[in-house]
């Protein structure tokens, strides 16, 4: 059996070298390349096609997420591992959602990294000790924000004038109908237009006939 | 009109045109003078002649003598008429006319008497007492004519009254004699002349003599020459009638002389009218000519000094008014000029009392001083207090050298006003003792008006207009208008600077607040990220430094271990929970989206308010660091505050981003409060804060809340170039 081909990126020699030590102290890796700047890190890894990228992810030049992001899509065998001092679940989510298949804590025993490594290389998920699969989960879920309706961001005023303004009438009519001035009447439309992304009045009357405002 | 142009001809004449009355005069005189000169001689031999053949003739056969001499005066007497007749358009009266009516109706009487003659036997009656009727009634008709005559001097005849008056004074007579039989005798044969024929002529006598008479008074009306013929004719008939009173025979001596008589006594007449009227009628018509031409030139010469006298009465007239004209016309100008320049004043004081930027409007201020003295070149020099010198500030033409050059108080035209503190003019200004070498050097300037700038009393600067390359000079007028530009200059100039200072100072502030947020962000972020960083770091190391490669210690000893590694465990939580509340990494890291996920996530597990997270437009998305920031913030800060005081289980937060702009709102049905009071008394730092973050970016925060509704807190941040958004947003 082969062994798995590792690339070490981390800007503190001092924490590869450690890295280093802890994988090549088993049979079972061999470092094949050392990165110390994060933009080099994909060309590196395109290069070397290793079987883990072992990346901290507060690279500097270019942010470790980013990196991930597109090392996952250059070359997808490339097993990421996420190395970070950050347990709170976005970060992981997003090493996740950006390709990351192993995330580990730098707090974190040394050990845990070839496991890590080891398990990644296999085809499995990794994550650090506090960090669970299901927890990640959960939060994804939780943290899962329903689209937003524009319209809702409308306030009772504007939701008015929309109606009015696609009803077609004036500023000068709608201030009399509301008890305001035009003056307040056209900021209040040109807010709608501005909120909504509506580029004239046929956008705004296509968009209230498509919302229901207006019958069709 | 007619006496009076008569009675003016003897006075005037001498007076006459000189050339033309003169050559009138010499020529009627030469006229006559010919005929007579030349004619004399054979006149008296021709006369002579007819006398002596007459009288012989008279010898031989009287009644022949008789027929003759008759004859000859009934053919003056017709030749008379005729002219008199003819010629009676250009008579200037009508005596000659009427004379010569009379005479052909005498003449034709005379015709009767000379046929009615004594041995001429025409008629039946052969005496001598019907030629001798015959002849009286001639007489009396003529002598009646000649008196009545000078009547029509004056007045104009009627020619057919006169000539049926004629007609029947000629019939009734001869009727008379012929026919009743009835006229007194005049001659008896063998005792004479009767006293009726005696005493007729000499009434006929006294009636040329009085025809004389008013012909004398008369006189004026007639040529002299003509006068003295006239009269002479019938002084002559008078002699005439003086020689048939006493006559015996008709066929005596002085039947004879009275005939030679009237002979002369018609030559006379014919001489007074037939030669005057024939031979020398351009006498006639010159004299008339005369007459009418001296009244034309009296009426012209009247005309024309009336004419000149009112001319000279006109252009009295006319220079007054022409004066009071003059006058009005300056007094309007003036106050046209006036009112013009006072409105210029107030157009003017109103465009640079609207200038609120000190360095335009101070080139306003040249400008429209040079556009209202009528100049092209000026200075606005600003009193800098500090320095205590004059600025030149605004320049109007090119006077670039003037660039860094001061001007001390009492310096120069421009500080010796400013110390006088009233303007000044200097019209000689290359030989002025306020001239300055630099601007004799530099410049052409000849002539220089300058008016201090005063504020209350506050010296402000100099406004200087000058001449530079004209031989205009400034009056009082000039003076006195800059002085009331520059009192309005004056208070845009103070506006200008408060304005300014103002302005300066809202800036500073502003940068003062957004450098404090950067300030205050940049060090929550330097302590989070050394707190997390480094100390967080150095804990980890220990941690593991503790966990391993040392041999196994006692038991106590591995209890103080483990104790010692759970403390580290505790303060690296802490360590961490402190760097987010100053400034969570993750924020930088991750962008907004996930970083707000996460602590609506905290925030609900420490405060139990659920929050409902709504997006549009932000996946994968990152804005400029201080959007972030400051939509973080104030999410934050609103979330907080409807924990604290809306008491609501539930929040709403929408945050969408569209190309142009961020927008995010928090929205809660808690107890809502009054926002105006809020803001009003500042009572909120919280909202204080978030309005001014994101004013800050050229965003705005409105909130809206009704006590008993709930509050909805939304603020908007403009993309791309804060300058450009602001503006946009604004």
């Amino acid at each position: 059996m082969s062994k798995t081909t590792v690339v070490l990126a981390d800007d503190h020699a001092i924490v590869r070298q450690g890295l280093r030590a802890v994988l090549e102290a088993t049979s079972e890796f061999t470092v094949v390349g050392e990165v110390a700047d994060g933009l080099q890190v994909p060309e590196v890894v395109d290069r070397l096609r290793p079987n883990v990228l072992v990346l901290d992810l507060m690279m500097p030049g270019l942010n470790g997420l980013e990196i991930t992001r597109q090392v996952s899509k250059r070359c997808p065998q490339t097993r990421v591992v996420i190395l970070s001092m950050h347990a709170d679940e976005p970060y992981v989510l997003e090493a996740l959602r950006n390709g990351a298949t192993g995330y580990v804590l730098k707090e974190a025993s040394t050990t845990e990294v070839a496991q890590a490594v080891r398990e990644v290389a296999a085809g499995r998920r990794y994550l650090s000790q506090p960090l669970s699969e299901r927890a990640i989960e959960a939060y994804a879920e939780k943290a899962q924000a329903a689209p937003l309706d524009l319209y809702e961001t409308l306030t009772t005023r504007e939701r008015e004038i929309l109606q009015l303004c696609a009803e077609g009438y004036s500023s000068t009519e709608m201030a009399a109908r509301l008890g305001i001035s035009p003056r307040t009447a056209d900021t209040h439309r040109a807010n709608i237009m501005r909120k909504l992304g509506l580029q004239g009045q046929t956008d705004l009357v296509r968009y209230a006939l498509r919302r229901g405002i207006l019958p069709l | 009109m007619r006496t009076e142009a008569a009675q003016g001809v003897p006075d005037l004449l001498p007076q006459a045109d000189p050339v033309q009355g003169n050559a009138e005069g010499r020529c009627a005189q030469g006229l006559s003078k010919v005929s007579g000169r030349e004619g004399f001689g054979w006149q008296c031999i021709s006369w002579s002649l007819i006398l002596v053949g007459l009288y012989l003739v008279s010898l031989r056969d009287y009644l022949l003598f008789h027929s003759l001499t008759e004859l000859f005066s009934i053919t003056v007497a017709f030749a008379l008429f005729v002219v008199a007749w003819n010629s009676r358009g250009f008579l200037e009266n009508d005596y000659l006319l009427f004379v010569g009516i009379s005479y052909v109706f005498v003449a034709f009487i005379d015709s009767v008497h000379t046929l009615a003659y004594k041995g001429m036997a025409v008629f039946v009656r052969q005496d001598a007492n019907l030629p001798t009727q015959l002849w009286i009634v001639a007489r009396y008709i003529q002598g009646i004519s000649l008196l009545v005559a000078p009547l029509f001097l004056q007045r104009r005849l009627r020619v057919f009254f006169v000539l049926s008056a004629y007609a029947l004074a000629t019939i009734l007579p001869l009727l008379s004699i012929f026919y009743w039989e009835n006229f007194p005798d005049c001659f008896i044969e063998g005792l004479g002349l009767t006293p009726f024929k005696r005493i007729s002529e000499y009434i006929i006598c006294c009636i040329l003599g009085g025809s004389i008479f008013l012909l004398l008074k008369n006189r004026q009306a007639f040529d002299r020459q003509v006068l003295r013929l006239v009269i002479g004719s019938i002084a002559t008939t008078i002699l005439s009638e003086f020689a048939f009173t006493f006559y015996v025979s008709v066929y005596g001596l002085s039947n004879l002389i009275g005939h030679y008589w009237k002979i002369l006594a018609f030559y006379l007449m014919y001489k007074a009218i037939i030669e005057t009227g024939l031979t020398k009628p351009f006498s006639l018509l010159l004299r008339d000519l005369k007459q009418s031409g001296e009244a034309l030139r009296r009426a012209r010469d009247d005309l024309e000094i009336r004419v000149r006298e009112r001319t000279a009465e006109l252009a009295q007239v006319n220079e007054v008014l022409r004066t009071e004209v003059n006058e009005r016309k300056r007094v309007e100008g003036s106050l046209l000029v006036y009112a013009q320049q006072l409105e210029a004043i107030r157009d003017i004081s109103a465009d640079i009392t609207r200038e609120l930027d000190l360095t335009k409007l101070l080139t306003l201020i040249t400008q429209r001083a040079g556009e209202l003295i009528g100049t092209g070149t000026g200075t606005v020099w600003l009193w800098d207090e500090e320095g205590e010198v004059f600025v030149p500030h605004a320049r109007l033409g090119d006077r670039s050298w003037m660039s860094g050059w001061r001007v001390r108080l009492g310096e120069g035209v421009a500080g010796t006003v400013a110390q006088r503190r009233e303007g000044m003019v200097v019209n000689d200004y290359r030989t002025s003792p306020y001239a300055l070498p630099l601007v004799l050097e530099h410049s052409q300037i000849t002539a220089v008006l300058a008016e201090p700038l005063l504020y209350h009393d506050r010296l402000l600067g100099v406004l200087a207009v000058d001449n530079e390359g004209t031989d205009r000079t400034f009056t009082e007028e000039d003076g006195d208008l800059l002085a009331l530009f520059a009192s309005h200059a004056a208070i845009a100039i103070q506006n200008a600077q408060l304005f300014e200072q103002v302005q300066a100072g809202h800036e500073r502030l502003q940068n003062l607040s957004r450098r404090l947020v950067e300030v205050q962000e940049a060090e929550r972020r330097h302590i989070a990220r050394e707190l997390h960083d480094e100390i967080g770091q150095a804990l980890t190391g220990l941690k593991l430094v503790l966990g391993m490669g040392t041999p196994l210690p006692t038991d106590a000893a591995r209890q103080r271990h483990a104790d010692a590694q759970a403390l580290i465990g505790d303060l690296l939580a802490r360590v961490r929970e402190l760097s987010l509340e100053l400034r969570p990494a993750m924020l930088d890291d991750l962008g907004l989206l996930p970083t707000l996920a996460w602590h609506f996530e905290r925030y609900t597990a420490r405060t139990n308010v659920r929050v409902v997270f709504k997006h549009a437009g932000l996946e994968g998305r990152r804005f400029p660091p201080d959007v972030e920031t400051a939509a973080y913030r104030i999410v934050q800060e609103a979330l907080t505050n409807v924990a604290r005081h809306a008491g609501g289980r539930e929040v709403t937060v929408r945050l969408w981003a569209g190309e142009d702009s961020l927008g995010a709102q928090v929205e809660d049905r808690g107890k809502g409060f009054e926002p105006e009071a809020v803001f009003a008394a500042h009572a909120s730092g919280g909202l204080s804060g978030m309005r001014e973050r994101a004013e800050l970016l050229g965003g705005r925060l409105t909130v809206e809340s009704t006590p008993g509704v709930g509050t909805l807190v939304a603020a908007e941040f403009p993309l791309g170039q804060p300058g450009r958004g602001r503006e946009k947003m604004a």
